[in-house]
């Protein structure tokens, strides 16, 4: 073979080769946004969406009772305190429901913190709608501020039958030193 | 033809040197080479070495474990142990070790006078030494070596001391290294055939290594994205993984098995290529279904790609991905079981012989087999919710790789040394190191079993006393099995200084030269080989 | 240490155990059948091998045969595999979807993940506890503690505090993490969950049979991984009973405020240590270089005893908060230990009293905030001091309070504790760095009001001028007096 042409052949190899290799690197970061499109779409680890649903009026079934379930915690050693004022629930779908959560700042500084919510069965979180949480932005106490938040949510009447107790847990990450 | 003989009678002049003719003299010979034979005696040699030091961590994990309590190391020290034995082991000594045969014997194997871009070749096995030495670096940084697993999930990750950014950039290294030697090895494959090499043609190393590096191709700049990410989640305020910031752990995990499943296949299926080499010499017969063969290894590296969350079955999928998962993983014992079946196919009917290549290659198969196995009870989603993480696992990745990759490179190590250095290895030598291996390697890793079904979980530095007296007995076997290897390093040596002084012939191995392209040139192979393309090809492989 | 062949006290096992619910039962039927599966495959395949290996040899004459491919064989031998694995997929399949119902439970336990704990939380009845490696197996898992680990019942598998359960109930459990990734994992109830920090996982479990079984943390979760067991006990409903009834009385006991002896305090104080400090800081104290700092002449423990009380309460970066965790009197003999023991010789003390004093109170925290609005107390002006007169005292403050995280020569300890050498705070402007020291960062304590404003002005006027850097600028303490009146008041003065 001509090595002029076997050169040409080789560069050209390798350039495609590269490309490849530059589409790979790239379609590894292009998981993260196509993960949480995954997990949207099959409520994958009870990823909630961050913002805010629309209030839309759902038609309210009276018969049938949905227990939700309201857990609370605390990453690392954030210094607060962190509760639900109500513990369990039993609602109809397609109510609104408010429930209030308490946080306090433990500390002489500002702080600044995030909630991150997750559901469980994550297949359900598709089907529980919050119009109004703390956990959308992130939220900053003033040194030792104590408030109470509420959570307005209503449950999607179209929730597979089998689902009967839903978990909204929420954990609260110092994110202070992060600023 | 002839030129190459004349090289060869004047080799014969230079006593005892496999390279005598071509290569600059001293040391600067092996830093700026470029010859493919070279490269590949560079490569083999730091795998060696390599498989040596991460041996010696696996001996200290040994030690440890040989009682209950703490005697020897820190729980910090031995995590560090198991990460680095598992991140040496992988890219310091298997890769390294395959990529080695792939540069000595791919050219020779499809009649091409060298590696399509020798250059590059020299840049990835230094950038290869650059990236293992940075890494073993760590060890001896504040804080220790990264102590999270070879998988390197956060959070955990991310509370590495000193060391983080350092591994994550060697890290960086071995896969562009990889990726170097990757593009390589297709561009070689692809423009440097011998004309009448036609694919359907090549030998089976070649079809597997070609399919293999497309594989690293792939695979390896997804996982230096996933450990960019990591650093940038540590140092640079992001939060690809960090639920604080709207990331999430199990993202890493996804993105980590995305490159890690098909990293396991990258390291096994050019161990099938060499089993399909030898097997057919030894049995003196042809392989049986050589297409099939390719056709079940181009399957498996396609399922390799889909398969990767059966490695994490318990971080809480939805049901429809755990099915998903399960059955597709449970497809790979298909074209896994036909090879196994092709190479049982190959025996039979055979006249057989028994020299060390032929020995490690057939419990290769035994063993690797079981390795199967035990993969197959794991793909099984519910029981893997209690095999999972446990020694059950530890034992049956060590039978996929220690007596299937591992036990391969060896058979390949004596089945080429003579075609290397023109020598004839001592066989009494190399069948000693073979039963030694084969009894220790399973008195080793076959009592792992028992311990994982039986509650022990995989990295830990110490464990109820229920547990004892099967790590004892595992702990003896792998100092066993350690130990032995020192004959293999003994033989290596021997045989290169002249091994038992018998001239070795062209083909080495009775009719090899039906077998494959590398028998037809003398032994040892000269510096330069098929300057000319070959006009006929042995046929005696497909 | 005698070869312990045979005589390991707790009875080993060889397979998979069948564990106490349908599902363990289930999974273990599952595995038999895929392992009789893999045997009766492995028979053949190797049958064949080796007989090929004894018959088909050169020694014994045989001949090669010259076949090379077979494609009816060929298709069987991909077929019959095919129909095999369909038919595994169909039971395991059927016992995936049983493990995935976890709805209709009778009962929700949240369980969660620490470095190197375990939390559970009742959701029902409001019981709440931790639960660690219990003492003997702590013990005698240090390097060289000299004892023999088959001395200790149930080494490693162990707990201070049990997760207790009814049998015969459908027990939900909901699994997150704190810090990393852990996973719960006892075998008999034949599954294994992750704990994922920030996610919640779930899980459930129905124990017929009441017994204690074990388990461990499965997910490589640092240094000791290995010493977080899990102990679950399952009892009849009126056994189940009486302990939620106990365990709250005695939750709700409260601590013993009653003053007690230096002496007394140290002593009890020991024990706590050990249980509870020791994995990071170690037993002797010395902490972890680069990751736990020492107690041994620690600046924090030879601090402000407030201070040092306020941080283990309220936890500090990888510290856990044992205000949650630990009840005062608690708390105070372990402070008073740290301080006159470990080589530490502050010799002082602080009562269970004062601690309750500094715990968050959860009742009223209005209260709190009312008490902040206290005036700041008038200081007496500082005389301007010269550079040399700043660097000197200030060293001997650096020694004292920045040294044991930032080192002596201000190289710093990485990761935790940045190096002061070169560091561009340092070499940045001084209002800056005033203010990062007066407020604090991250792990770095806030010496706005433990240092007096000329020992502050001294040391900051040290940092720019000595451990290699060279700013050549000073601030003096009246400065930093100003600046000290306007922060809000500490704990300390309230």
């Amino acid at each position: 073979m001509n090595t002029d042409d076997l050169q040409q052949k080789n560069a050209r190899l390798v350039r495609n080769l590269v490309l490849v290799v530059v589409a790979m690197f790239g379609f590894g970061f292009a998981l993260v946004p196509l993960y949480d499109v995954l997990c949207d779409i099959t409520g994958l680890n009870g990823k909630v969406a961050a913002t805010a649903a629309k209030e839309v009026v759902y038609p309210i079934d009276n018969s049938r009772e949905v227990t939700v379930e309201f857990i609370t915690s605390l990453n690392e050693s954030a210094p607060m305190l962190f509760r639900s004022e109500t513990k369990k629930l039993i609602v109809h779908p397609g109510e609104y429901y408010t429930v209030n959560f308490y946080a306090e700042n433990l500390t002489d500084k500002p702080m600044v913190a995030q909630a991150i919510p997750s559901i469980s069965p994550g297949l359900a979180a598709e089907y529980f709608k919050k119009t109004e949480c703390f956990c959308f932005t992130e939220q900053t106490f003033k040194p030792r501020e104590g408030r109470t938040m509420p959570v307005r949510f209503v449950v999607n009447p179209d929730l597979p039958k089998q689902y009967k107790t839903i978990t909204l847990a929420y954990t609260f990450f110092d994110n202070t030193k992060t600023q | 033809m002839s030129a190459v003989i004349a090289e060869h009678d004047e080799h014969d002049e230079h006593h005892h040197d496999d390279h005598a003719h071509g290569p600059d003299k001293g040391l600067l010979r092996w830093i700026v080479t470029t010859n493919h034979k070279d490269i590949g005696t560079l490569y083999l040699f730091f795998a060696l070495a390599m498989f040596f030091v991460g041996g010696s961590m696996a001996m200290v994990i040994r030690a440890e474990l040989f009682e209950p309590g703490l005697q020897f190391v820190e729980p910090q020290f031995f995590n560090s142990m198991t990460t680095m034995h598992a991140l040496v082991m992988v890219f310091g000594a298997v890769m390294p070790a395959f990529v080695g045969l792939a540069n000595w014997m791919i050219p020779m194997m499809i009649g091409a006078p060298d590696m399509a871009l020798p250059r590059m070749n020299n840049m990835s096995f230094w950038m290869l030494v650059a990236g293992v030495l940075l890494l073993a670096s760590t060890l001896f940084m504040e804080g220790g070596a990264p102590a999270a697993g070879w998988t390197l999930y956060p959070p955990l990750v991310l509370q590495t001391g000193k060391a983080l950014p350092f591994a994550i950039f060697s890290v960086h290294l071995l896969g562009i290294s990889s990726i170097m030697g990757a593009i390589n090895i297709i561009a070689t494959i692809f423009n440097m055939r011998a004309p009448a090499m036609t694919l359907m043609k090549m030998p089976l190393f070649v079809w597997t290594w070609l399919i293999t590096a497309f594989l690293l191709i792939a695979v390896m700049p997804v996982f230096a994205g996933a450990v960019t990410m990591l650093l940038t989640d540590k140092f640079y305020n992001t939060s690809f993984f960090d639920a604080a910031g709207g990331g999430d752990p199990v993202l890493y995990q996804h993105i980590f098995w995305f490159f890690g499943h098909p990293e396991v296949y990258i390291m096994i299926l050019p161990t099938f290529g060499v089993a399909s080499t030898i097997i057919p010499v030894f049995a003196r017969k042809p392989l049986f279904g050589y297409s099939s063969m390719v056709y079940a290894t181009a399957s498996i590296a396609f399922l390799s790609f889909i398969v990767w969350a059966h490695h994490m079955f318990t971080v809480g999928m939805p049901i429809a991905g755990e099915l998903y998962f399960m059955y597709a993983t449970m497809l790979i014992a298909i074209p896994t079981g036909v090879k196994v079946f092709n190479w049982t196919a190959t025996m039979w009917k055979g006249a057989m012989t028994f020299e060390t290549p032929m020995l490690f290659s057939i419990s290769f198969v035994v063993l690797f087999t079981m390795g199967g196995f035990t993969g197959l009870m794991m793909s099984i989603a519910p029981s893997d919710f209690q095999y999972h993480d446990t020694y059950f696992i530890v034992a049956h990745f060590h039978y996929t790789l220690v007596p299937a990759s591992i036990f391969i490179l060896m058979a390949a190590a004596y089945y080429w040394l003579p075609k290397w250095t023109g020598h004839m290895y001592n066989e009494k030598i190399g069948q000693l190191h073979f039963w030694l291996s084969v009894v220790s390697v399973n008195i080793l890793f076959f009592p792992q079993h028992f311990l994982g079904l039986a509650g022990m979980p995989r990295r830990i530095p110490d464990y109820a006393v229920q547990f004892a007296d099967w790590n004892m007995i595992s702990s003896i076997g792998g100092f066993i099995f350690g130990a032995s290897q020192l004959l293999f390093l003994y033989v290596v040596i021997d045989t290169i200084k002249g091994g038992t002084g018998e001239k070795v012939s062209d083909e080495v191995w009775e009719d090899a030269h039906k077998h494959g392209l590398e028998w037809t040139i003398p032994s040892p192979a000269p510096y330069h080989t098929f300057t000319t393309p070959p006009t006929s090809i042995p046929t005696e492989h497909i | 240490m005698a070869l312990s062949l045979g005589t390991a006290q707790a009875e080993y096992t060889l397979n998979l155990m069948k564990g106490v619910t349908k599902v363990s039962n289930d999974v273990y039927d599952l595995h038999m059948l895929i392992l009789w599966i893999c045997v009766f495959i492995g028979v053949g395949v190797f049958g064949t091998m080796f007989y090929s290996i004894y018959y088909h040899r050169k020694s014994k004459g045989h001949k090669a045969a010259q076949f090379h491919e077979n494609t009816t064989v060929e298709i069987i031998w991909t077929i019959i595999p095919t129909l095999i694995l369909v038919g595994m997929a169909i039971p395991a399949t059927k016992t995936l979807m049983e493990l995935d119902d976890v709805q209709s439970s009778d009962m929700s336990i949240k369980v969660t993940g620490w470095q190197w704990k375990w939390e559970y939380e009742y959701i029902d009845n409001g019981v709440h506890f931790f639960s660690s490696l219990d003492e003997a197996s702590n013990k005698a898992r240090q390097m060289h503690s000299g004892i023999d680990p088959r001395t200790v019942p149930h080494y490693l598998l162990n707990v201070d505090k049990p997760l207790v359960i009814p049998t015969k109930k459908k027990i939900r459990f909901l699994f997150t993490a704190a810090d990393v990734l852990h996973s719960w994992w006892v075998p008999d109830l034949g599954w294994k969950k992750d704990a994922i920090p920030g996610f919640i996982n779930e899980a459930w479990t129905s124990v017929d049979k009441p017994g204690t079984y074990r388990g461990q943390c499965t997910e490589l979760c640092g240094k000791d991984h290995g010493f977080m067991p899990i102990v679950v006990i399952a009892m009849e409903q009126p056994d189940y009973d009486a302990w939620v009834k106990k365990t709250k009385e005695d939750a709700q006991k409260g601590p013993d405020l009653a003053d007690q002896s230096r002496d007394e305090l140290v002593s009890k104080g020991a024990g706590l240590y050990a249980k509870n400090c020791s994995t990071c800081h170690l037993p002797d104290g010395k902490g972890v270089p680069g990751a736990f700092p020492a107690l041994t002449g620690s600046a924090v423990v030879k601090g402000d005893i407030k201070a040092q009380a306020n941080l283990i309460i309220n936890g500090k970066g990888g510290m856990p908060a044992f205000g949650k965790m630990l009840k005062a009197d608690e708390l105070a003999q372990i402070v008073t230990y740290t301080r006159n023991a470990l080589g530490n010789s502050v010799g002082d003390d602080i009562q269970p009293k004062a601690i309750q004093e500094l715990l968050p109170n959860k009742t009223a925290p209005a209260a709190k905030a009312e008490a902040k609005a206290v005036a700041p107390e008038k200081v007496e002006p500082v005389a301007d001091m010269a550079k040399e007169e700043l660097v000197a005292l200030g060293k001997t403050v650096y020694e004292s309070n920045c040294a044991s995280c930032h080192q002596p020569e201000g190289q710093g300890m990485a990761p935790m504790f940045p190096a002061l050498k070169d560091s561009s705070v340092v070499k940045g402007d001084i209002n800056a760095q005033v203010n990062l020291m007066l407020n604090g960062k991250a792990m770095m304590p806030a010496f706005g009001h433990s240092l007096s404003a000329k020992d502050f002005a001294a040391v900051v006027t040290f940092t720019r001028n000595s451990l290699g850097n060279s700013v050549n600028d000073l601030i003096q303490p009246s400065a930093i007096q100003k600046l000290q009146a306007a922060l809000p008041p500490a704990e300390d003065d309230e």
